[in-house]
């Protein structure tokens, strides 16, 4: 035998036998590339396909572009929405930014409680906003009847663009806060050392070295709010009265109308801002990071008892507004008949009128949640440490990271439609040939809801199980196949309770995301199985505020306790982990 | 060929246009500690990754004990390996690391508890055993590490750069440490090092590699005392190297502690620097006699603290050195890479 391997020309190369863990491996990335084909790549082909197509199905190229950009009313959308956008990202990007700042970057009391409010609206779904805006500033609110009567009232005119901004900025506030406070927290103090000897003033310490090295998160930030706005659905339905824009628009022609083509259109449309923020978010990820080196020291808070008191003030009237919005759902939810009788009562949580399907609908939520929670932290752990952790397969690893990220460009409304567009269809046809669909039995039931939210939520969740992957040691998987144990044991035993906190914390965000989440899942959903966030829209669409506030808090409640047990999980875990941790990075 | 037990044939590796390993073959005796020595970027880590299997060779084949290994997976090949950074299991204690990898194995539970307390007991770490690696020191840490890579008794073991991100005194004491323990158990080592200090004072044999070739295959002596080309002496250790005059492609060298002082009689030399390194002082001569063919060059002498206060040298002396012929050292400049 020896004689015949020695025959082999010593310049061929010689290639590796694959064993059953090598075959395991191919396995698992191709599950990865034909979980993106099919959730993703397939998908908005499909829409790309029916964009260019008519409503009976010819094709027309670009036709329905032009058509758009020739339709009055779509085209008086379009500027709504790039309106509302704009407006809301400068406001809320600037009261983020300033949040971020005191809580960063001054000694006010209370930093932990503040940082929690600010992100309580990300438990809301955005219709939740609206609705509490409603109850203060609509026409019949709080404030606009200036408190029963005793003020001189102030009407904001809210149902249109006042109301649909101030809800946008309530949504995307906590969004553009956690970026701000990562960038914020990310400097090096010795920049301000080297001013403070050279003498530079304070203010001018700000716009030289704070602004400047804050950049990439306020570009970043600027677009993620941008885009947030750009497609949310739920907050223009509920207080944007006549006004129109394009997450309605869409809604209006795939439902309404049954207009597919131009739906495909507006979907198209939709997505730009999206696929620009996507580029320019990992142009400048790669830049942010020389602001920081091993080197840095972190920033020391000089004492100013003026800024401190400025920026307690602020980060309180800030926490006091998202408060007064939910204790003004709550109200809702619990008086009889606002304003008339405000007598308390608990008769709305019964969901009594047949509208929105009540507490079923709540419970069809919580399903769907726990699904998305389960399957999607397994799939997205397992996808990302395939990504992460294989050493072989280099180039189907790379197209897996790119399509793992690429969701983030994909707005909910686009993912909605797209499914519906391609997992409707009986038959695909390709070139004139035509076959059938294998997975068009998935549509219409609950698991094309729990895989559009998989997808939809994929990329955030994929970067935490990266991120804590990276943290190991590359060489564990390589020790392991010296010593001859297969990687799934060594993955098992090693890899998975070393990242259980990025587990759990995956988890907890997919089962928020979907509890608020409407984008997607409004074209999805099938009569008979409602969710919690649609029957919000359908109880206002009936004018029954009041259920729909109550489904509001449902809703809320549900999350903070999930994040209440994710909290306690974690210190349970950081107990479990502790000893076999150091004591701190001192 | 009957003695060598690990056999490197021709082994080349390619990153698109850019060559890492070029024709590499040499070959290892059991129980031998051969070392692989070069500047950063000289592939011998590519090396050891071919041979473990981690990587694959463009051409060339490995054969262990016999044996076509080329075409085998990491975990068919039988080695044990031990990385720069350990790599030990955070959440497994020692002893629970070393098991780790007994597990897998036919051993029954019995054996492969007693094992690994052995493999801990070789490495004198029996009263660390239920401790995490976050609360062992990096010495400590790294022999668990090597613990755990031979306690499954493989055919041979690799260390990867085991130790330099260790601290200098710690780093000499493991040194002596591995190499006995390696002699104990007679396990055919191969390690990475870029520190020729490590190569010279561990291993049997040394080979040292730079732009993916290998220079040189020898014993420390040899490599030391006869570099066969001008980049291993100058690599190893310091050395003067000059071109012949007469020969315009032929270069000599000299190590620094080589070179003579004598009273009378050598060459004249201006001591232009005097450093103070311990055991001996290095000077920087200047050759001052004009018919002599280094005039003007500017050697590195070693010499004992006794003989600088036998010739009291001084910064500004005037001394006399001679090159002892046996200890001089000719090539022909076409080896110069």
């Amino acid at each position: 035998m020896n004689s015949v391997l020695n025959e082999i020309s010593p310049n061929k190369k010689v290639k590796q036998r694959i064993g059953a863990n090598e075959w395991l491996e191919r396995l698992l990335v191709t599950m990865v590339l034909a979980f993106f084909l099919i959730t993703l790549v397939f998908p908005l082909l499909a829409l790309f396909v029916q964009a260019l197509y008519n409503k009976d199905n010819i094709f027309v190229g670009a036709q329905n572009f032009i058509e758009y950009f020739q339709t009055a009313t779509l085209v008086s959308s379009l500027k709504n929405t790039l309106f509302i956008s704009t407006v809301t990202m400068f406001i809320s990007v600037t009261l983020a930014f300033f949040y971020a700042y005191s809580i960063t970057r001054t000694r006010i009391i209370g930093k932990g409680i503040f940082r929690y409010m600010a992100l309580l609206p990300l438990f809301a779904p955005t219709m939740m906003h609206g609705i509490a805006l409603m109850y203060l500033f609509g026409n019949q609110g709080f404030i606009t009847k200036g408190f029963f009567g005793l003020f001189p009232g102030v009407d904001l005119h809210l149902y249109g663009p006042v109301g649909i901004i101030m809800a946008e900025i309530v949504y995307t506030f906590p969004q553009a806060f956690l970026i701000l406070l990562i960038t914020l927290k990310t400097t090096d103090n010795r920049l301000y050392e080297a001013a403070e000897t050279l003498g530079t003033g304070k203010w001018k310490q700000f716009l030289t070295i704070t602004l400047p090295s804050a950049k990439y998160g306020l570009i970043s930030s600027m677009f993620v709010v941008f885009t947030l706005s750009f497609t949310d659905y739920g907050a223009p339905k509920v207080v944007g009265g006549q006004y129109n824009v394009l997450a309605t628009d869409i809604y209006k022609q795939v439902v309404g109308q049954q207009n597919l083509s131009m739906g495909a259109t507006v979907g198209f449309i939709l997505m730009i801002p999206a696929v620009f923020a996507f580029i320019v978010d990992q142009m400048t990820q790669r830049k942010q990071s020389t602001y920081l080196s091993s080197k840095s020291v972190p920033y020391k808070i000089g004492k100013n008892r003026k800024r401190d008191l400025a920026a307690f003030l602020y980060c309180f009237s800030i926490t006091g507004f998202i408060l007064i919005l939910m204790f003004a759902v709550m109200a809702a939810a619990l008086v009889k008949v606002w304003p008339y009788n405000l007598h308390l009562t608990l008769d709305h949580f019964s969901f009594s009128s047949y509208t929105g399907d009540g507490l079923t609908a709540y419970k069809n939520s919580l399903i769907i949640s726990f699904l998305t929670a389960f399957f999607g932290t397994i799939l997205t752990f397992l996808f990302a440490y395939a990504i992460e952790k294989i050493r072989k397969l280099f180039v189907y690893r790379k197209i897996s990271y790119l399509l793992s990220i690429i969701p983030l460009a994909v707005p909910g409304l686009v993912i909605g439609i797209s499914y519906v567009f391609f997992f409707s269809r009986p038959e695909i046809i390709i070139l004139n040939w035509s076959i059938s669909n294998p997975f068009h039995s998935l549509y219409g039931t609950i698991w094309i809801i729990v895989l559009a939210n998989i997808l939809h939520f994929y990329s955030v969740a994929f970067v935490t199980a990266t991120t804590a992957l990276k943290k190991l040691d590359r060489e564990f998987e390589l020790v392991s196949e010296s010593m001859g144990i297969p990687f799934y044991k060594t993955f098992f035993k090693i890899t998975v309770p070393m990242c259980l906190p990025a587990i759990l914390e995956m988890s907890m965000f997919y089962f928020v995301n979907s509890m608020v989440t409407i984008s997607a899942v409004v074209f999805l959903y099938s009569a008979d199985f409602k969710l919690a966030a649609i029957s919000i829209v359908n109880l206002d669409d009936a004018g029954n505020w009041a259920s729909a506030a109550a489904m509001s808090v449902l809703i809320v409640f549900t999350n903070i306790v999930v994040k209440l047990l994710y909290e306690f999980g974690l210190k349970g875990l950081k107990k479990r982990t502790e000893r076999w941790q150091l004591t701190n990075e001192n | 060929m009957s003695t060598s037990f690990l056999n490197i044939k021709n082994i080349s590796k390619k990153f698109g246009q850019f060559s890492a390993l070029n024709e590499i073959s040499f070959s290892i005796k059991k129980n031998e500690f051969v070392c692989l020595l070069g500047p950063s970027g000289c592939g011998k880590t590519t090396l050891l990754r071919i041979i473990a299997g981690l990587e694959e060779a463009t051409s060339g084949q490995i054969e262990l004990d016999g044996k076509d290994i080329t075409a085998l997976p990491p975990s068919k090949r039988d080695f044990g390996i031990v990385f720069q950074s350990y790599a030990l299991f955070p959440n497994l204690t020692a002893l629970q690391n070393i098991e780790y990898g007994l597990k897998n194995r036919n051993f029954s539970k019995k054996e492969y508890k007693e094992r690994a307390l052995e493999a801990l007991e070789l490495v004198d770490l029996v009263h660390v055993k239920d401790k995490y690696p976050a609360h062992l020191s990096g010495g400590q840490q790294q022999r668990v590490a090597l613990a755990r890579a031979i306690a499954f008794s493989p055919k041979f073991l690799l260390l990867d750069e085991p130790l330099s991100a260790l601290d200098a005194k710690v780093r000499e004491k493991l040194r002596r440490e591995i190499r006995s323990i390696q002699e104990r158990i007679g396990i055919t080592t191969i390690m990475v090092t870029h520190d020729q200090e490590e190569a010279l004072t561990m291993a049997d044999k040394i080979v040292v590699m730079n732009n993916a070739e290998i220079m040189q295959v020898g014993s420390p002596q040899t490599i030391y005392y006869q570099p066969s080309n001008p980049f291993v002496a100058d690599f190893i250790g310091s050395i003067n190297l000059w071109k012949e005059q007469n020969h315009c492609t032929r270069m000599m060298a000299i190590r620094p502690e080589h070179v003579q002082i004598n009273a009378k009689g050598g060459v004249e030399a201006f001591v232009e620097h005097v450093e103070f390194r311990g055991p001996v002082y290095r000077l920087q001569v200047r050759v001052n006699e004009q018919s002599s063919f280094l005039f003007n060059r500017v050697m590195k002498v070693d010499v004992t603290s006794q003989a600088i206060q036998q010739f009291n040298i001084r910064k500004g002396s005037k001394i006399s050195i001679s090159l002892p012929h046996g200890q001089l050292l000719a090539y022909e400049e076409q080896v110069v890479v």
